[in-house]
């Protein structure tokens, strides 16, 4: 058979086309919610993504916007850029994606007088559930998608625009800037510089009412703006939750285990702002409610644009706050996000998959016992959603296990087709397979309310009833049935959850892939015990006998790889030096490249370069990438299910290769000279020269600290399939670093 | 804000796993020939020097002039190789040390009617060359590259120092006139005429021995996959052994004592040194 395989470039730029046939598919449509997928950034890539940081800096330098020195204009710069490129390139940041584009279109209406100042600003999305907005010195306004779900309405994102805006138009970074320079040594700095901050925040609010007010937006809507912010810590509504949502038809949860009370939202509006950068909710209400006696002819404006649009919108940013709880491990707020919006959207396959992760995730915790961090704790209980949080807190393991596996597989049974549902459950059954605390031997195949009327019946009549079914036992079977979790006596109402699960244990295909994943977790457990117990003179014949036989954990036989991003950040002076990292990020790159090239290991970097090169898809990739970087190491030693399966999954066809790499190197310079010494060797003069010749340059020349870091992801499965750190006392030269890749790379072509 | 946190992520993923390792040499060649060149200003590099109080003298426009011997060097040839775990290293380390040892300030001479009689003079400084022959082992830091990077050098070998077979210049520092055969003539002219006919009466044939003690730091800087560029610095302390019967050398009708020679040439031996090393080194 003739098999034709294209070069990579070829099918990397089939794959471009592809995504941009896509999106521009997208762009004329909406997105369908009962398919939601996360959002990316749209149409061509803005100057801010691609340019490196030294050319943002020069190219302000060269435009002279400001009034400061040049020595003093270039720190400023320097650290305006490089904090705000780090959050550009941090795979969060999106454009020209529908909600950049809403916020744009809310700003075009806002600065229709002004088209000068419109010319300069840019508005991106943040993807995080924070909820807030900011404008930087480069004329960035970024908007989160916590902020766009908690809106009531277009005036109020009209009105904090217009705050950014001010922001801007009054230069309050700079400023800001120049008076922490000016009050470096002040006493009582911070509170100080709060107030400082305040008065700039105030000035904001009054000047957004400007633009606000001309653009003929409604009055009513501005205080309420403030009510956003006071309770934006909250979920993006306020909905009961029914204790029949957690119960199915074969699984009944007793009362006991859920919230007899009502837990009030305790937000107070004068809160104590002595430290905070933001006057409390009160001081602004009370400030702007003066200011607004200032304008008269008040507009009625509160949707510019259609409310279902403003709604739909809105609705994007809700469903991407699932994905991001799910990022983050905050497992109990994305399944209370998935209770609000199934209402809405009950067949979103979406959901269904995000409610699977959250399930996937609460058992993956709760069997490393990290099940705390993913629930917020009790004194957070707040508002309806604390009934959520309650339950799930109340949960112990076989309740989670069990719950779990109902949920899990009634959402892949309800989408059988689902392949990113059918991966879910299969990382479920190997979770069981791999627990010490589950065993199906545990669950009746009688359901709860079956058993507690069988309970509840009067003894004689149900021992004749059960009789008649029996054959007649012997004693041993008779205590075994005693034994038995079907047995009436053992029954306890508090243990629903063994009464949960009757009919998956008729299921044979899920058994047996629960037995074998089971069977496959003893060998190994019986073989790492094996080797646990040998003397160490076994172990070392044992190593001798089976030398072939590798137990390197690098040799994963690596031969294609999406290397994400190199990174090398170069510390100069204790921080970072933007200049040098920049560069030699740069020569890191081509290191890498050239050193799997040597070792046949075929490469593929998204990084700068790539992004530059080849734009919005390159750039996508790259976020995506980061989001399963992100979600790994947030969940630490717990393999998390990729939230964006679907895209790494199409990353993963379009290179080839599921092994994805990322890397990093810092390097440090600090010379550890103990003045002491010098001190005492002068004192004993005759031993100051070996002191200045022997220790100091020693010292001096031990100083670098270069530390390379790779970490290897199996996009298929999440799952960090080997990791590597060394550190070196050198600087991170070229030799050094290729020296160290190549060994790295001959490790992971290897064969285990 | 959140690329710190990706930052923090690798470093977090990676930084406590068990799979950390010490990779092994450069781009994983670990054998190495190194050609090293070795200075030493003694002004500050002689810890613990002194000249015993006498002059330095160096050829000048056919004469001899006080000097004082600011600058010595050597050079070094290395043949190395990192141990199984690429952090530490084993090599043998041969080469020489120039030096320079003070003459003699006595000339014996001897006239059959009046016998020997002491004539001061001033000697050209003696060229000494120290071989050395040192076994190093070489403690890497955390994480270099052996041969590459920084490395502790520490070693113990054996010196063998001779003075330079060559012609080396005196003259007379003695106007005084003697009775030398059958006239009064004075002592340069004496000097003089024994030099002309005879040179000078060192004896190059004796070797002092001894051995010595380096740590160094050094650190080896790559400038291409098999070449490094080497720099560092040395510290090494010379112990001659006992001293043997130098004796007399003897050139018929005069000559000089080897003890004082030799005292000389083991002062300048023994001295402990600080140098600067620079080289290049070859990794296979």
């Amino acid at each position: 058979m003739l098999r034709f395989s294209f070069p990579p470039a070829f099918r990397r730029s089939c794959c471009i086309l592809l995504t941009a046939a896509i999106v521009s598919c997208k762009l004329l449509g909406q997105q369908d919610f009962n398919h939601f997928q996360t959002l990316q950034s749209q149409g061509a890539i803005p100057g801010d993504f691609f340019k490196a940081t030294s050319e943002k800096i020069a190219e302000d330098m060269d435009a002279k916007r400001t009034d400061l020195s040049t020595a003093k204009e270039k720190e400023f710069l320097e650290n305006i850029h490089s904090s705000i490129d780090h959050l550009l390139h941090s795979g969060s940041v999106i454009y020209g994606d529908e909600i950049s584009e809403y916020v744009s279109a809310v700003a075009d209406n806002l600065l229709r007088n002004e088209p000068e100042l419109r010319r300069q600003l840019r508005f991106y999305t943040i993807k995080s559930n924070e909820t807030n907005a900011l404008s930087t010195d480069q004329g960035i306004v970024f908007v989160t998608t916590g902020l766009v779900s908690q809106l009531a309405s277009e005036a109020q994102l009209a009105y904090i625009l217009s705050h950014e805006i001010s922001h801007y138009t009054e230069k309050h970074v700079i400023q800001t800037y120049s008076w922490k320079r000016e009050n470096a040594y002040e006493r009582n700095r911070l509170e100080k510089l709060s107030a400082y901050s305040k008065e700039h925040e105030f000035e904001a609010d009054k000047l957004a009412l400007r633009r606000y007010h001309a653009a003929g937006y409604s009055k009513e809507e501005v205080l309420s703006t403030f009510d956003v912010l006071m309770y934006s810590y909250l979920p993006f509504d306020e909905i009961e939750v029914p204790n029949s949502y957690f119960m199915t038809e074969r699984l009944y949860i007793p009362d006991s285990y859920f919230a007899t009370k009502k837990y009030p939202i305790k937000a107070n509006e004068n809160y104590n702002d002595d430290r905070s950068s933001h006057p409390n909710i009160k001081k602004r209400k009370d400030a702007i409610t003066l200011s607004l006696k200032d304008y008269a002819n008040w507009g009625t404006v509160v949707f510019s644009q259609s409310v279902e649009h403003f709604n739909y919108i809105r609705n994007l940013a809700r469903f991407e706050s699932i994905r991001t709880d799910i990022i983050s491990a905050d497992f109990g707020e994305a399944l209370y996000s998935v209770f609000l919006l199934e209402r809405e959207y009950p067949e979103s396959v979406y959901l269904k998959q995000m409610k699977a992760l959250a399930w996937l995730g609460l058992l993956q915790f709760r069997e490393e016992g990290h099940h705390n961090k993913t629930v917020p704790a009790s004194n957070d209980y707040e508002g309806e959603s604390a009934a959520m949080y309650y339950f799930l807190r109340k949960l112990n393991k076989n309740a989670t296990q069990t719950l779990a596996i109902r949920n899990i597989l009634d959402l892949q049974r309800s989408l059988p087709e689902d392949e990113m549902l059918a991966e879910i459950r299969k990382r479920l059954t190997k979770t069981l397979a791999g627990s010490s605390h589950f065993s199906w031997s545990d669950y009746s195949t009688v359901d709860f309310h079956t058993m507690a009327q069988r309970s509840a019946a009067p003894p004689d009549s149900l021992k004749t009833a059960l009789s008649e079914e029996e054959k007649p036992q012997s004693k041993y079977d008779r205590i075994k049935s005693q034994k038995s979790v079907n047995s009436i006596e053992r029954f306890d109402s508090t243990q629903f959850y063994f009464y949960g699960l009757g009919d998956i244990l008729s299921d044979t295909a899920f058994l047996d892939e629960y037995h074998n994943y089971k069977n496959e977790y003893n060998a190994r457990k019986a073989h790492e015990e094996k080797l646990n117990a040998m003397t160490p003179k076994e172990r070392y014949e044992y190593d001798r006998e089976h030398k072939g036989e590798t137990d390197n954990p690098l040799a994963i036989h690596l031969e294609k790889t999406v290397l994400t991003q190199p990174v090398i950040v170069d510390h100069r002076k204790g921080k970072p030096d933007r200049y040098a990292s920049e560069k030699l990020t740069m020569k890191l790159s081509e290191i890498l490249e050239n050193v799997s090239q040597n070792h046949g290991v075929e490469i593929n970097t998204i990084d700068h370069n790539d992004i530059r090169l080849n734009g919005t898809a390159s750039f996508n990739e790259r976020s995506t990438l980061y989001g399963l970087l992100e979600q790994t190491a947030r969940y630490e030693d717990i393999n998390a299910f990729p939230a964006d399966y679907m895209l790494l999954k199409t990353i993963r066809e379009t290179y080839g290769t599921s092994d994805l790499m990322y890397t990093m190197v810092e390097h440090h310079y600090k010379a550890d000279i103990n003045i002491a010494i010098i001190g005492v060797s002068t004192l004993l003069f005759p031993t100051l020269p070996i002191t200045l010749l022997g220790y100091v340059p020693i010292q001096l020349l031990r100083g670098h600290r270069t530390t390379i870091s790779a970490v290897i992801i199996d996009a298929a499965s999440g799952t960090v399939k080997t990791a590597y750190h060394v550190e070196m006392r050198n600087k991170p030269g070229a030799y050094y670093l290729g020296s160290v890749y190549n060994y790295l790379f001959s490790q992971l072509k290897q064969t285990h | 804000m959140r690329k710190v946190i990706l930052f923090q992520t690798i470093i977090t993923l990676t930084a406590f796993s068990a799979f950390a390792q010490n990779k092994k040499g450069l781009f994983g060649k670990t054998q190495f020939v190194e050609f090293n060149s070795l200075s030493c200003f003694n002004a500050f590099s002689h810890l613990g020097y002194y000249n015993g109080g006498y002059y330095s003298y160096s050829p000048s426009e056919n004469s001899l002039s006080r000097s004082t011997d600011k600058f010595n060097y050597g050079w070094n040839v290395t043949v190395g190789t990192a141990l199984k775990k690429g952090n530490a290293g084993f090599s043998l380390q041969t080469g020489f040390w120039y030096s320079n040892a003070n003459g003699p300030s006595d000339l014996r001479v001897y006239d059959p009617q009046n016998g020997w009689f002491t004539a001061y003079i001033a000697h050209e400084n003696l060229r000494v060359r120290t071989f050395i022959l040192m076994p190093v082992v070489h403690l890497t830091e955390n994480g270099s590259f052996f041969p590459a990077g920084l490395n502790h050098e520490i070693g113990f070998g054996l010196l063998s120092s001779r003075i330079a077979d060559r012609e080396y210049a005196l003259k007379s520092m003695d106007e005084g006139s003697y009775y030398w055969n059958g006239t009064y003539t004075p002592v340069n002219k004496i000097v003089d005429s024994i030099y002309q006919s005879k040179g000078s009466p060192i004896d190059t044939k004796s070797a002092i021995k001894g051995y010595s003690i380096l740590y160094g730091i050094k650190f080896r800087t790559p400038v291409s996959k098999n070449v490094v560029i080497s720099w560092g610095l040395r510290y090494t302390l010379n112990f001659t052994f006992k001293s043997q019967d130098y004796g007399w050398s003897d050139q018929g009708n005069y000559g000089i004592s080897n003890i004082e020679v030799y005292e000389s040439v083991k002062r300048v031996v023994s001295n402990n040194r600080l140098s600067l090393n620079v080289g290049a080194a070859w990794i296979l």
